[in-house]
């Protein structure tokens, strides 16, 4: 800026202000800790807020794009670590931190190790879901690696009871938070494996915060659940919580109770699904049965019909051939010297049916004779 | 009849040919009494079979329900 004393205009003053703060590498990329106040989303989707500590306050925009990137944010009064760089935004003539993070204080190393673990085990393939073990639907026996004390192993214990009471299951202990809590978890998940018959691994642990959780989210535990030859069901913290472990584990479940009904089926109802298929297998066979029995009858049915239709046609032709053998005797009473009477070939039984000057024929055992009728006469009876 | 070799849809093929046979006018009655006779040992046969059949069910559910 030249020496002399020169008239600007505020707008020229201001660019100046602007261009030399943002010169400044000291303001550009820096990251700086304080307490969230005055946060409002604007429907543009851009963040505004105050950031402010016991000495001053720092007025702050986060624009929609960075907003995006962050599955969450925290809100009013929370302590955050920021990074971004100073601006000036000229028509209110005043600076402001354009933010392009934000974590919160405190928690943020954790969870930045959280995230690249996850990124990093997540890319080597550790999550991938053709990976996981199927769990067994009947397993029969079932281990629980879990602190020996406290509510988890309880309710867990209570409801592998209640639904599948033959179950056998093998409690494991193991130290589910501190510094050696991975070595001891990896020690009981491997002891499992020495008990012959186990078919399914529970790791569980009741909530806590996230220092607490922190085993969980250890690469070394992760890596031996990878590589654990059975099916693990992971039950770690709320149910808000996911860990590592979470991830590489078989399946993920909500809370202990829930990692219980993951591991088995309710026998009750498997009972009732049995009886039910053995109740319709025996009405079926007994229809079978039952359909059988009217096929045989209507079988001997017909046998019956068919003969008794052939034993009337028997006697039919019984009947007809009687008749002709009695005709046949006719030739008797002829040789004891009776005839009998034809009139135009037909037998006569009746004077009745002759008249006067009929030709008749009288049939004798060895001969016939031709007469014509004088008159009739019937007997009276 | 020997139970284990027994076959009760072969036995009912047998059942259905003979009463067919005896229904044909052309036969005479002798071989007409001889196919009832037969067909009426066949129907015993059945009936034997699904008897044995239904008893083994029954025992089989009753042991099951013990």
């Amino acid at each position: 800026m030249p020496a002399e004393k020169t008239e600007y205009s505020v707008g020229e003053l201001t660019h100046y202000i602007k261009f030399r703060l943002e010169q400044d590498e000291n303001l550009q990329s820096v990251s700086v800790t304080g307490e969230i106040s005055n946060l409002t989303r604007h429907s543009s989707g851009h963040l505004y807020f105050t950031l402010k500590d016991e000495m001053a306050s720092l007025t702050s925009v986060m624009f929609k794009g960075n907003v995006m990137q962050h599955a969450s944010l925290p809100g009013n009064g929370e302590k955050v670590v920021v990074t971004g760089d100073i601006s000036v935004y000229p028509p209110r003539g005043n600076y402001q931190f354009i933010v392009r993070t934000m974590r919160r204080a405190g928690l943020g190393d954790l969870h930045q190790q959280f995230l690249e673990l996850k990124a990093r085990l997540e890319a080597e393939g550790l999550f991938d879901p053709a990976r996981k073990k199927a769990l067994p639907r009947f397993p029969r026996k079932i281990g629980l690696v879990t602190s020996p004390t406290g509510a988890v192993i309880q309710d867990i214990i209570n409801t592998l009871r209640r639904r599948y009471p033959h179950l056998e299951l093998v409690v494991s202990p193991a130290k589910v938070q501190g510094s050696d809590a991975v070595p001891s978890l990896v020690m009981a998940m491997g002891r499992l494996l020495k008990e012959p018959g186990v078919e399914l691994v529970i790791l569980a642990r009741g909530g806590g915060s996230l220092e607490d959780l922190w085993p969980f989210n250890e690469e070394g535990l992760a890596r031996a659940i990878y590589g654990y030859p059975l099916p693990v069901i992971s039950a770690i913290g709320h149910e808000t919580d996911f860990t590592i472990a979470d991830f590489v584990a078989d399946k993920r479940a909500s809370t202990p109770t829930a990692a219980a009904e993951m591991a088995v089926p309710e026998e009750r109802e498997i009972r009732e699904q049995l009886n039910g298929a053995a109740q319709a297998l025996q009405n079926s066979l007994q229809y079978f049965i039952h359909y059988r029995r009217q096929m045989v009858d209507d079988y001997q049915r017909r046998l019956s019909q068919a003969l008794e239709n052939k034993l009337s046609q028997a006697r039919q032709e019984l009947s007809l051939l009687e008749v002709k053998l009695q005709a046949a005797d006719m030739r008797k009473p002829l040789a004891q010297g009776f005839t009998y009477t034809l009139l135009n070939g037909q037998p006569v039984t009746d004077p009745a049916q002759l008249k006067e000057g009929d030709q008749i024929e009288t049939i004798f055992q060895r001969g016939k004779a031709r007469s014509t009728v004088e008159s009739t006469q019937s007997f009276e009876n | 009849m020997d139970s284990s070799t027994f076959s009760l849809e072969t036995a009912l093929n047998q059942l259905r040919e003979t009463v067919e046979k005896m229904q044909m006018s052309s036969l005479n009655f002798d071989e007409n009494i001889r196919l009832f006779r037969e067909g009426t040992e066949i129907v015993k046969n059945c009936r034997k079979y699904l008897d044995e059949s239904e008893l083994m069910i029954r025992q089989l559910i009753d042991e099951e329900k013990k």
